[in-house]
């Protein structure tokens, strides 16, 4: 700017701006505010969208059935991976399974481990009966084609290690068979096994302290299918009214109960932010456009000055909008990348706070989700700047100048 | 003299979050089961002498008021943040997300070292553009 002998009118807009820094500094930091919220907002939702969605999309079985008081448990390790260990009758296999209605059944086994070498905290083991499994085996099958031995495991994404690795877990080596791809679920701090290495690690931890298994058959859960023509909700009334509603010492959770449950949440928060979104979208520009039209009032000589020197309408509106534009680009950009900057990292932990699952947006989403936020909190300085450019663009430059004088 | 005590300010004001940080406010992991320290802990160590250097480089900034040696303080202070930022990537932290370290330790430490090297990569540049207009002035 400084290197050319003249000044053109996008130096006179920066100039402009440089001449009042508090005030240009005070529209860009609320700019900021307003997209910072905007995108940090839609990308906490964005991200508990696709968390929810990938849960319906893991959790595979329509029906599950776990000892009676552990409902909460199950959704604990599910949505947000809280290690348990409980056990239940493996005699209800068979009884589920002639249950009218019910197209396949198969057990699991949780057992929280205790301080494992690997985590330095507990993490969640999940047994699986391989045979009769349809819950895990179909997302596993891309991460880990063929069984599991015993001494295999497939690790969620958010445990660290390679395929190959050794985790130690009660003192036991395991090795990292496969890894699964992030999901933001529960089972993302979970740890997969066959069901003869579950039931080990489940005499492992009776040993260690734990609660022992009842007997070496033990299982903590089943998982059902329901069958074509049948649905969830009627073979969950099915089998309550057989064994008996709670007396029977289980307790029968349908799927989309849980889904419902978290959806249901999700759904009042983006809500709350849509609106609070809207709400400084709006104020933003009603500020700016009166903070546009004081400034303009005061710059009446200014203008006329310039319309005098052959500056056309067209021009003097352009600096209007150069100036606004620039308020936004910087409010925008700044508000934009401070919340990208806050928000990415903390992944884990707004998770933790939320209690649900929680999975960030892909590179191609997240350019998407940006570019939006960026365009819409853009906008702002330019719409609020529309009626003093329209006002500009009227005026008479004799009496622009002489306004005011006495 | 406003840039001097801002930039100084805020490499002090930066250093020292990055070197108490981690001990006192974030808190990484406890040491595991058998007495041993977890990795967290090395990063955290490192982490003290990266945050101690880019306080010195502030104070520094505050007794140097020549542009030029301002600019070279800047462009170091820019390269201790950069430091800061990878150390838990070149040194490590313990194997899960949900452990104390990876959740709020090593986000909370992005988050200062990005503001820094990126507060310091604008300094830089407009000591450097202040400096260039000066000579052009002069000469």
């Amino acid at each position: 700017m400084a290197d050319r002998p003249y000044l053109t009118f996008s130096d006179l807009a920066l100039c402009n701006l440089k001449r009042r820094p508090f005030r240009a500094a005070g529209l860009i930091l609320l700019v900021a505010l307003m997209s910072f919220v905007l995108f940090g907002g839609s990308l906490i939702a964005y991200s508990l969208f696709n968390g929810t969605d990938a849960l319906g999309k893991r959790l595979g079985a329509d029906i599950l059935i776990v000892p009676k008081g552990y409902d909460q448990k199950v959704e604990g390790i599910l949505l947000r991976g809280e290690p348990g260990t409980f056990y239940m009758d493996a005699a209800w296999l068979d009884k589920i399974a002639a249950v009218e209605g019910v197209r396949a059944v198969s057990p699991q086994l949780f057992v929280a481990s205790l301080n494992a070498s690997c985590c330095a905290m507990p993490v969640q083991l999940i047994g699986f009966e391989q045979k009769t499994d349809f819950v895990i085996e179909p997302w596993l099958k891309t991460a880990h084609p063929g069984g599991l031995a015993d001494e295999d495991i497939i690790v969620g994404g958010a445990i660290a290690g390679k395929v190959g690795d050794t985790i130690k877990f009660f003192d036991r080596d395991y090795r990292i068979a496969a890894k699964m791809e992030r999901t933001g679920t529960g089972f993302d701090a979970s740890v997969f096994m066959n069901m003869t290495a579950a039931k080990t690690a489940a005499a492992d931890y009776g040993a260690a302290g734990g609660t022992p298994p009842p007997d070496a058959a033990a299982i903590s859960s089943l998982m059902v299918m329901v069958d074509e023509g049948y649905t969830p909700s009627g073979v969950t009334g099915r089998i309550n009214s057989e064994f008996g509603y709670g007396g029977s010492g289980i307790v029968v959770v349908a799927a989309k109960t849980i889904i419902n449950s978290v959806s249901g949440g999700l759904r009042a928060i983006v809500a709350f932010a849509g609106a609070l979104d809207a709400l400084l979208w709006v104020l933003s520009l009603l500020v700016l456009s009166v903070v546009f039209s004081v400034v303009l009032n005061e710059r009446k000589r200014e203008f006329g000055i310039l319309r005098s020197l052959g500056a056309t309408r067209r021009r003097l509106v352009s600096i209007v909008f150069l100036e606004s534009g620039l308020v936004s680009l910087a409010g925008s950009t700044a508000g934009v990348f401070l919340a990208a900057l806050l928000i990415l990292p903390f992944r884990a932990y707004i998770q933790d706070i939320a209690g649900m699952p929680y999975m960030q947006p892909s590179p191609g989403q997240f350019a998407g989700l940006t570019a939006a936020s960026l365009l819409l909190a853009f906008a702002v300085g330019p719409l609020a700047s529309l009626f003093s450019a329209g006002k500009i663009s009227r005026g008479d430059a004799y009496a622009a100048i002489r306004e005011g004088e006495a | 003299m406003f840039n001097r005590f801002i930039s100084g300010a805020g490499a002090i004001t930066a250093g020292l979050a990055l070197s108490l940080g981690p001990r006192y406010v974030f808190r990484l992991c406890s040491p595991a089961p058998d007495g041993g320290w977890m990795i967290c802990h090395w990063t955290g160590q490192a982490e003290i002498g990266a945050g101690l250097l880019l306080a010195l480089l502030g104070v520094l900034m505050l007794m140097f008021s020549s542009k030029q040696t301002r600019l070279g303080l800047s462009a170091a202070a820019f390269f201790t943040a950069l430091l800061a930022l990878l150390l838990p990537v070149l040194i490590g932290g313990c194997p899960m997300e949900t452990m104390a370290c990876r959740r709020v330790v090593f986000p909370a430490l992005t988050v200062i070292s990005v503001l820094t090297l990126t507060g310091f990569a604008f300094n830089s540049f407009y000591l450097l553009g202040g400096r260039g207009r000066k000579e052009v002035v002069d000469g």
